[in-house]
């Protein structure tokens, strides 16, 4: 139970890693404390990486933690200071010899010839010097490193020296009058602070506006197509916009030209040089390459989530929506303004559509129309100084309008789950335990609960509570005759209790590999039945049957029949979608939705299903105490689900399962990533549960199969044969007189 | 309890079939017709270039590629796309060449040499640079690094002439050569080039690092016995990526060659021509003249297809690059 002195890593920005240190104040309340990394947990024991060998550094005892401040800290690195005295000593001698050589004995043919040969000295002699000192090997590491910051260098520089000479040319004539002024009446011998750029800035904003909204629902919808379904056609789009994004924007604007403006489709004064010409040029750039980063962001969005989303009875079109793009949403949102910067830059199309003027349109549906870029490029090329000039302070603000829009992607990119958080981590009212007085009470997301509860009591420190004697528990059990479940209405969700599960003569199919052969089981309800077995047995594809999971695999086929309540779930006129929501599932590795909060992701179910609820705040308290969650995270129930523990995530998912009131859970291997302690939790949880639905686990660990189950089955795939079930029957009955040797042998840990 | 599993007949074997909901329906409808306006447009683009290059291909026939000059105001008016396609293959090769060894010692940098703040800040303006408009870059060459090279250009042409392409004929102009055109462009390849390669770089399993480190290996052991050899393909994939933005290059070309289309190349004096940069520098032009325009931007998007294909196919076929998207 106690979590107190938990350390769980989360990311909250892109400042680096974070530990968030649990603490348990005396009346029990838990509190967070965020640290970045790096800083010392006091009595953790965090141990300082000190090369020195101190008497005085003992390592700390748990008895005696000693401040961690109190130690010499260093990090070990490669460059001690004598090198850096080395490689500086070599740079300046090199350039004594280099002066010499090319100034005094010869005359130097100019300065990059003078920098060229100073390199090469320097090189020549932090070698000669490092080899002296640690050898061939070392000297030539350091050479190649010295070379590589180079390089990096040659790319630094060229980028400070265009940004700074812009900047020299364009900042002093920068004046407001750029920001209220076209450039009506100016002539080339006015002064560059006449006139201004008023009509570029608005043409500019409106072609790319344009531009986005065009591309924008175009671009996502394509590759959530490419990523999300399985349609045949996926191939020649992909195709098509992979050689699309190779199109030279000149060709773009050149075809938008000649097959709009030249040809003119209809006879109407719109298809002329104007601005949406060349939002439709701009458009036609844009749209490969959004399409293309959105589906590579979508493509990192993990597989578990969409199956989680599936597995609690969503349909496809919803888990994009409530559970990829969320998760997506700072990738979409970077690609899309860096797709944006590209465009607001791009010159070359705009001469062929938009054309340019020198005065102020703002109707991009008529007459030609300015823009920055365009601005730019025709004014530095004048041969007046003061028209140069002119283009420069374009280029300034251009300059500024895209790192606007670069610094704006970086801060969405980096933005992320966290940056929802809309109420505070504190305890409040709202998050105290709630439950209706009555069936009447209107549904009340996120007002203030009833003040007329008891307070919970306090519990001792280290202190292991059993979950029992915890009252909220209590009276969820049916003995106890306060079934507070059931004054939670949910409309629309499977009908009520467990249901039993049977397979008849059930085969599984991946290609054309039988990996599962005739399976004949009965899964009583209200009991847990636990799958064992050695890897590659067919248990997870058999399990994955239960629920109409299997099917998602594209090779995947079946024979036979699945009963939940003696109805088949692969009859016809099933809709997969419902048998998930009847049939929950928890996965191997813990996948609460990222962009969910805590409490959102107990009700992601409902959103995802599409089920109504009377207390929604009942709901999130009542499933996180059934998966023993509740006493945890009830005082932060809006921070993200993806900040818990890998225990904790797990049971948030055992949560999420139950709040749809499932009639059967499955479990893949729980347990498997987790710590023994988290491990004990679940299992608690597990033998809980089995009073409101049928459990089926499949499990590698037999104790952990003994301690929860029921009843049991061995599923046994010989060599190059499908998996069958060996043997099956009451748990004890299974461990304690196995019928077949093979699984006295398992169950005994003689194989397997 | 056992069970020997008894013989059965032949089992129905099914792949499951599921009943949309009106959800589902309306999901898979808007996703599909964005996929096919997508693929509709696209084609379109395609079908409509090689319509309207047709007269221009038609009226010079093969020549067309065999012609140096492009002059459309004679009558009947000269189509040739040779000229200016050795140019841009010129101005190309010259940016990749350039931009190649940077961008492999940046990834370098980032993946094994820098740490923290460092590394993020290189990363953030490796970003930066792709993010600026390539006119800027073309401004600065124009006004800022041409004056710089001609000294340089001399020199090289002085002791390297004997080399054919590095010589420069008497008098003339060292100011818009290729040499600066591909100069320029380079710092546009780069951002590409880096990016890719250092993803490569970044996919070499931790593992086979730690191994060569635990070898005794020093870092530039490292770096060639285990992340050179495992990123071949990619410094090739990436690099004919930026080939293939390179060959597209507009602007910034327009302003620093004077879009002569000649068949000869001395890279360090004036002179030369890239399509791109021509066709810019002809807007406003109709009849055949922009048909042979749009044959010539046909050629480019061939070139570049061609390229950004063979690219793709080298990184995903590459050990490296399973996982790149290029």
């Amino acid at each position: 139970m106690t979590n107190v002195g938990e350390e769980i890593p989360l990311t909250l920005d892109a400042t680096g890693p974070t530990t968030v240190l649990i603490g348990q104040q005396a009346d029990g309340q838990l509190t967070l404390r965020v640290m970045p990394e790096g800083s010392p947990v006091v009595g953790g024991g965090t141990r300082s990486g000190s090369a020195l060998p101190s008497p005085a550094a003992a390592p700390p005892g748990p008895s005696s933690p000693r401040p961690a401040g109190s130690r010499t800290r260093v990090r070990p690195t490669s460059w001690t200071p004598g090198d850096v005295v080395l490689v500086a000593g070599s740079a300046v001698s090199s350039a004594f010899l280099t002066g010499l050589v090319l100034h005094v004995l010869s005359s130097s043919p100019g300065w990059l010839a003078d920098l060229l040969t100073w390199y090469a000295i320097t090189l020549v002699m932090v070698y000669a010097l490092s080899r002296e000192q640690g050898g061939t090997q070392a000297a030539i590491d350091r050479i190649v490193t010295i070379v590589i910051s180079t390089g990096a260098l040659l790319l630094v520089v060229p980028l400070v020296s265009l940004l700074g000479y812009v900047l020299v040319r364009g900042l002093p004539h920068l004046s407001l009058n750029f920001f209220t002024h076209d450039l009506r009446g100016v002539t080339p011998n006015l002064p560059p602070e006449q006139g201004g750029g008023l009509h570029a800035i608005i043409g500019t904003l409106e072609q790319a506006g344009i531009a986005l909204v065009l591309v924008l629902p175009l671009g996502l919808l394509t590759a959530v197509f490419l990523n999300e379904t399985s349609s045949r056609l996926r191939r020649p789009i992909r195709i098509v916009v992979d050689a699309m994004s190779g199109l030279p924007s000149i060709v773009a604007g050149l075809f938008i030209y000649s097959a709009l403006i030249v040809s003119k489709p209809v006879d109407s004064s719109f298809f002329n040089f104007n601005g949406t010409m060349a939002a439709f040029a701009l458009a036609l750039v844009m749209l490969p390459t959004v399409t293309r980063t959105v589906e590579v962001v979508l493509r990192l969005v993990p597989a578990g989530l969409r199956e989680a989303s599936l597995a609690l009875g969503a349909g496809r079109g919803r888990t994009v929506w409530s559970v990829v793009l969320p998760t997506a949403r700072s990738g979409v949102t970077t690609a899309t303004v860096l797709g944006l910067a590209r465009i607001v830059g791009e010159t070359a199309p705009l001469l062929f559509t938009a054309f340019g003027s020198l005065l102020i349109n703002a109707n991009p549906l008529s007459g030609p129309q300015e823009s920055l870029p365009l601005y730019v490029f025709r004014l530095v090329k004048s041969p007046s100084a003061n028209e140069s000039d002119r283009g420069y302070v374009g280029a300034v603000v251009l300059i500024g309008l895209v790192l606007i829009l670069f610094v704006v992607a970086r801060l969405l990119g980096r933005g992320g789950v966290t940056r929802r958080r809309t109420r505070p981590t504190r305890p409040t009212t709202a998050s105290l335990p709630t439950t209706p007085a009555t069936p009447t009470t209107p549904a009340t997301p996120s007002t203030p609960a009833l003040p007329s509860l008891p307070a919970l009591p306090a519990l001792p420190p280290g202190e292991e509570p059993a979950m029992s004697s915890h009252p909220p528990t209590t009276m969820f059990r049916p003995e106890d005759g306060a079934p507070a479940a059931g004054q939670i209405h949910l409309t629309g969700g499977p009908p009520e209790g467990a249901a039993s599960i049977e397979t008849v003569d059930l085969c599984a199919w991946f290609g054309e590999r039988l990996v599962l052969e005739g399976v004949d089981l009965v899964m009583p309800a209200n009991r847990v039945t636990a799958l064992i077995g050695p890897s590659g047995c067919g248990k997870s594809t058999f399990l994955r049957m239960l629920n109409r999971m299997h099917e998602l695999v594209p090779t995947a086929s079946l024979a036979g029949q699945v009963l939940l309540d003696g109805e088949n779930i692969y009859g016809p006129g099933m809709r997969a979608q419902r048998v998930r929501a009847r049939v929950g599932m928890v996965f191997q590795k813990p996948n609460p939705f990222p962009a969910m909060s805590i409490r959102d992701n107990v009700l992601s179910g409902l959103k995802l299903g599409g089920l109504g609820c009377s207390d929604k705040d009942a709901l999130v308290e009542h499933s996180l105490e059934r998966a023993g969650l509740w006493r945890e995270v009830r005082d932060r129930l809006d921070s993200p689900g993806g900040a818990l523990s890998g225990g904790q995530q797990q049971r948030l998912c055992i949560a999420r399962s139950l709040a749809v009131r499932p009639n059967v859970l499955l479990m893949d291997e729980p347990c498997s990533a987790l710590d023994p302690t988290s491990t004990r939790r679940i299992e608690e949880t597990i033998k809980q549960l089995s009073q409101d639905v049928t459990v089926v686990i499949v499990t590698h660990n037999m104790q952990q199969a003994q301690r929860v189950s029921d009843f049991c089955a061995f599923f046994l795939a010989a060599e190059g044969e499908p998996g069958r079930v060996l043997e099956h029957g009451p748990t004890t009955d299974v461990f304690g007189r196995p019928v077949d040797s093979r699984t006295r042998d398992y169950v005994g840990g003689r194989f397997g | 309890m056992a069970e020997i599993p008894v013989e059965r007949a032949p089992r129905a074997r099914v792949r499951p079939r599921d009943r949309s909901t009106p959800s589902d329906r309306v999901f898979s409808g808007l996703t599909r017709g964005a996929g096919i306006l997508v693929l509709v447009i696209l084609t379109l683009i395609a079908v409509f270039l090689v319509d309207q290059a047709g007269p221009a291909l038609s009226a010079s026939g093969w020549s067309f590629f065999t012609t140096v000059d492009f002059a459309s105001n004679l009558r009947p008016p000269v189509l040739g796309v040779l000229g200016l396609l050795i140019g841009t293959v010129t101005v190309a090769l010259i940016a990749v060449t350039v931009a190649i060894p940077t961008s492999v010692l940046t990834a370098l940098f980032i993946t094994d040499v820098a740490t923290g703040r460092l590394r993020a800040m290189m990363m953030g303006l490796v970003d930066l640079l792709a993010a600026l408009p390539s006119l800027l870059y073309g401004l600065w060459g124009f006004a800022f690094l041409s004056p710089l090279l001609p000294p340089l250009s001399l020199w090289v042409s002085d002791h390297l002439g004997f080399v054919p392409f590095l010589r420069v004929d008497q008098g003339a102009p060292l100011i818009s050569s290729y040499a600066i055109a591909g100069l320029v462009v380079s710092l546009m390849t780069l951002p590409i080039i880096t990016s890719i390669v250092r993803e490569v770089f970044m996919q070499v399993p931790p593992g086979e690092k730690e191994a060569a480190l635990a070898l005794g290996s020093t870092r530039w052991g490292m770096l060639r016995t285990v992340v050179l050899p495992f990123g071949r393909g990619g410094i090739i994939g990436g690099s004919m990526l930026g080939l293939g933005r390179a060959l597209g290059e507009t602007i910034a070309v327009s302003l620093l060659l004077p879009q002569i289309p000649s068949a000869t190349v001395h890279i360090l004096q004036y002179g030369g021509s890239t399509i791109a940069g021509f066709i810019a520098n002809n807007t406003g032009v109709s009849g055949l003249a922009l048909s042979g325009l749009l044959a010539a931007g046909l050629v480019l998007f061939v070139f570049t297809l061609a390229t950004n294909f063979i690219a793709s196919l080298i990184i995903s076929r590459s050990r490296s690059g399973a996982g790149v998207d290029a």
